[in-house]
């Protein structure tokens, strides 16, 4: 069921999504840099993540914005939001102080994972509500 | 219920979609562009931080801390000398890349190649860090770490600063 809801929180997760890709687009070098830091992926795959991921971001963005292939955008997203999250509290439940990147590649900014891992919470639950509403819900 | 099983086979054709013409357009804007990243590299030098498999250079603010304290480590900022003015890690010396060459003498003669060294900058990056931490290596000192935006975190946990109070105005 194609509710209002559904179709500002597709519209917002998308705007999220492209606002969220577009400095790592800009920055593929230092968006790599946030990518080593978390410590989790092999080197071999740190500059291939990092070139891909922003550009799946924006086309994950743009198709939730325009609301086309809905069902394949919305499983990625929340696979994509599952990973992030993960990420965020492995590292840290580990200890790890290391920057969010996930908006911005810049420098000086102060990391805060808790604040990070909320604002990922909030994504979380707007993203499983429209899997909810394609996938489980009764009336779709 | 009737389309269900459609749905999802939709849902995951088009997740397939969506990756492929993600990495397509992700590896030629790369290609395109001027300061395209080696995609199939190991990371790239700069950010590759292991000296041997498995080693990794990083340290948490915990173990500095006790490298701080126990005195048992050498601290090195690597930010420029304006951002060192301004404020750093109480005892730091500042090894900032732009004169690399003049301070380099003159802050590590004196430091034995096995001393322990804790190398920080700022900001969530913190290449200038790693890329010291890197060179210093290279040069053959052997524990060399990196605090990752170590300024910010030290100050956060209130840990001993140096601030030159004539440059804040």
């Amino acid at each position: 069921m194609k509710t209002p809801l559904f179709f500002w929180g597709r519209l917002v997760l998308g705007l999220i999504f492209i606002f969220a890709a577009f400095e790592k687009i800009l920055n593929p070098a230092d968006f790599a840099g946030l990518v080593f830091n978390y410590q989790i992926l092999p080197d071999r795959l740190i500059n291939f993540t990092a070139v891909f991921l922003p550009w799946m971001e924006v086309l994950l963005g743009v198709l939730l914005v325009f609301g086309l292939w809905i069902p394949g955008a919305v499983i990625l997203v929340n696979l994509l939001l599952l990973i992030f999250l993960s990420a965020l509290m492995f590292n840290a439940a580990r200890g790890l102080d290391i920057q969010c990147g996930c908006f911005s590649t810049g420098g000086a900014m102060t990391s805060h994972v808790t604040l990070s891992i909320l604002r990922d919470v909030g994504l979380m639950v707007l993203a499983l509500y429209l899997f909810y509403n394609i996938f489980l819900s009764e009336t779709s | 219920m009737r389309c269900k099983g459609n749905k999802w086979l939709a849902g995951l054709l088009q997740a397939a979609g969506i990756l492929f013409i993600s990495a397509l357009l992700s590896l030629i804007v790369n290609g395109l562009r001027p300061d395209r990243l080696p995609i199939l590299a190991d990371g790239t030098s700069k950010f590759r931080l292991a000296t041997d498999p498995g080693k990794n250079l990083m340290v948490s603010l915990d173990e500095a801390k006790k490298h701080y304290f126990d005195r048992s480590a050498v601290f090195l900022d690597a930010r420029s000398p304006e951002d060192y003015e301004q404020g750093h890690i109480k005892g730091a010396f500042n090894l900032p890349q732009e004169n690399m060459e003049e301070k380099f003498s003159e802050v590590m003669e004196n430091i034995p190649p096995e001393r322990s060294i804790v190398v920080y900058c700022d900001g969530e990056n913190c290449r200038s860090g790693s890329d010291l931490a890197v060179f210093l290596l290279e040069f053959g000192f052997t524990h060399v770490k990196v605090l990752v935006n170590g300024w910010s975190v030290w100050q956060e946990n209130h840990l001993p600063v140096e601030r030159n109070l004539r440059d804040i105005s």
